[in-house]
């Protein structure tokens, strides 16, 4: 897996895209899918979390960022001002520390 | 129901409490039940209880009604409802007993924020998504979107306090104003504490039975005229629009065809405002007004107790408070007594009512059409 690449599934009939797996495509309900990778997208919308979970910074900002051919996916975005439109790239990195158990995935960084 | 806010009894009690409150008022308590249908999310997550239906049933000796507990999330309260309605509309039961509860100040704020949590996707978990976060995103949306004022949307919360303030079992019985509201403390920017339902201990029971039989109990029986449930995907980020909630529009053209009803037909409705713009994207997806404008009927104040459609009477999620099980009973309770002319203070003219009970992020809905008979 490269951290710099999100990996989403694409429905072999169909080509519907989600970031997320499912077992039945959820537009065809075919059962085949193929990795698929995105690097870079743009900043849907996002939000500035001043209350957040155990083990997650304060503030925390979640970006919903949108792909090619309308591909989303919800992540923490680091090392900016969030702005709706502005293109991020896939990153990896810590998204929580509980306990002394750091839990890392999924984050979005700007492109520029 | 009982008062909403932070109570000492747990979940069991509170749901006695709230269903002999139900059983008096309808006068059935010395009747045979069929069926008890108990809303609840997370006893098993916040009180370490489970089976609290047979609970409930051994503490009203309501034996041997056979009973089952209803998790539907946030959406357990209507969805007990629909279930409540389908057990008497099939013939197996003659008398219905709905009781929702949630006892939620038993852990922190912080925990109870956690369980919450987990009806997101194991994926979203992980990145600290919290249901506040998925209301701050989509109100940025929106409002960029749409062009609606900040201002519009706090209304709602103001609109929903001052409803709250006249219903004597809210959790919060005073007004606020916009400028409280607006500088309240911020938590998922652009919305801040005032947006957001609190954390509520409470529960709400109703009584279900034939059409044909409640003329027996009562003068003032309200009847069931449509009920349906849908669902939309469970990652909020999957839904082609996320100013639509596809659950509620689809559950609600459903119960609207069962009623022989069209929006313009509903006189007074209780909506699940979880935040201040939920109530307005509910409105809107319940076709009261165009998509993108449910915030200029809030400004024009249409949805206020004097206005064409006043929604959340009761004051809402906002400011009834919203102990997660209780919530979708509590709002067919405000619906039936405001179809009974039985609301004092906040009392509206309404034949026809409407409500609709959310679970998660709009993950799944139910919508329910009440009529005076």
């Amino acid at each position: 897996m490269s951290l710099t690449e999100l990996t989403a599934s694409m429905c072999s009939s169909c080509g519907h895209t989600t970031v997320y797996t499912h077992s039945r495509c959820p537009n065809c309900r075919g059962v085949g899918f193929v990795e698929v990778r995105f690097k870079e997208g743009r900043v849907l919308t996002y939000t500035i979390l001043s209350a957040t979970r155990p083990g997650f910074g304060r503030p925390l900002i979640l970006a919903m960022v949108e792909f090619e051919n309308a591909v989303r996916a919800v992540g923490q975005l680091d090392g900016a001002e969030p702005r709706t439109g502005s293109r991020v790239r896939v990153s990896h990195g810590q998204l929580s520390e509980k306990e002394g158990v750091i839990s890392t995935g999924l984050k979005f960084v700007p492109a520029d | 129901m009982t008062k909403f806010g932070k109570r000492e009894e747990g979940v069991v009690k509170l749901l006695s409490e709230a269903s002999l409150r139900a059983l008096s008022d309808s006068k059935t308590e010395q009747e045979r039940f069929d069926g008890v249908f108990v809303a609840n999310m997370g006893s098993g997550e916040f009180e370490g209880k489970t089976g609290i239906h047979n609970g409930l049933i051994s503490d009203l000796a309501l034996e041997p009604a056979f009973g089952t507990k209803v998790e539907n999330t946030s959406g357990s309260g209507g969805t007990a409802f629909m279930l409540g309605w389908l057990s008497v509309a099939s013939g197996q039961s003659d008398m219905v007993l709905v009781a929702g509860a949630e006892k939620m100040t038993s852990v922190s704020t912080d925990m109870a924020t956690e369980i919450i949590a987990t009806l997101t996707h194991e994926e979203e978990f992980k990145q600290g998504i919290t249901l506040l976060s998925f209301a701050g995103m989509t109100a940025r949306h929106y409002m960029e979107r749409y062009g609606a004022p900040r201002d519009a949307i706090a209304k709602v919360a103001v609109k929903n306090h001052a409803n709250g303030a006249l219903n004597p079992n809210a959790q919060f019985q005073k007004p606020v104003t916009l400028e409280q509201v607006l500088t309240s403390p911020m938590i998922a920017d652009p919305l801040r504490l005032y947006d957001f339902c609190p954390i509520t201990d409470g529960a709400a029971a109703l009584v279900l039975v034939p059409a044909d039989r409640a003329s027996s109990f009562t003068d003032k029986a309200v009847k069931i005229s449509g009920v349906a449930g849908a669902t939309d995907t469970h990652v909020v980020h999957e839904r082609q629009d996320l100013t639509v909630l596809k659950s509620v529009k689809l559950a609600g053209e459903r119960a609207y065809r069962m009623a022989g009803k069209s929006p313009t037909d509903i006189q007074v409705a209780e909506l699940h405002d979880m935040f201040t713009l939920m109530e307005i994207i509910l409105s809107e997806d319940l076709g009261f007004f165009g998509k993108g404008e449910g915030w200029k009927a809030v400004e024009d104040g249409l949805t206020e107790r004097g206005g064409r459609l006043p929604i959340n009477t009761s004051g809402g999620l906002k400011s009834r408070g919203h102990p997660i099980g209780a919530t979708g009973v509590a709002q067919l309770v405000e619906i039936t007594q405001q179809l009974q002319g039985r609301c004092g203070a906040r009392q509206v003219r309404a034949d026809v009512g409407l409500a609709c009970n959310e679970a998660g992020f709009g993950n799944s809905a139910v919508v329910s059409i009440l009529e005076r008979v």
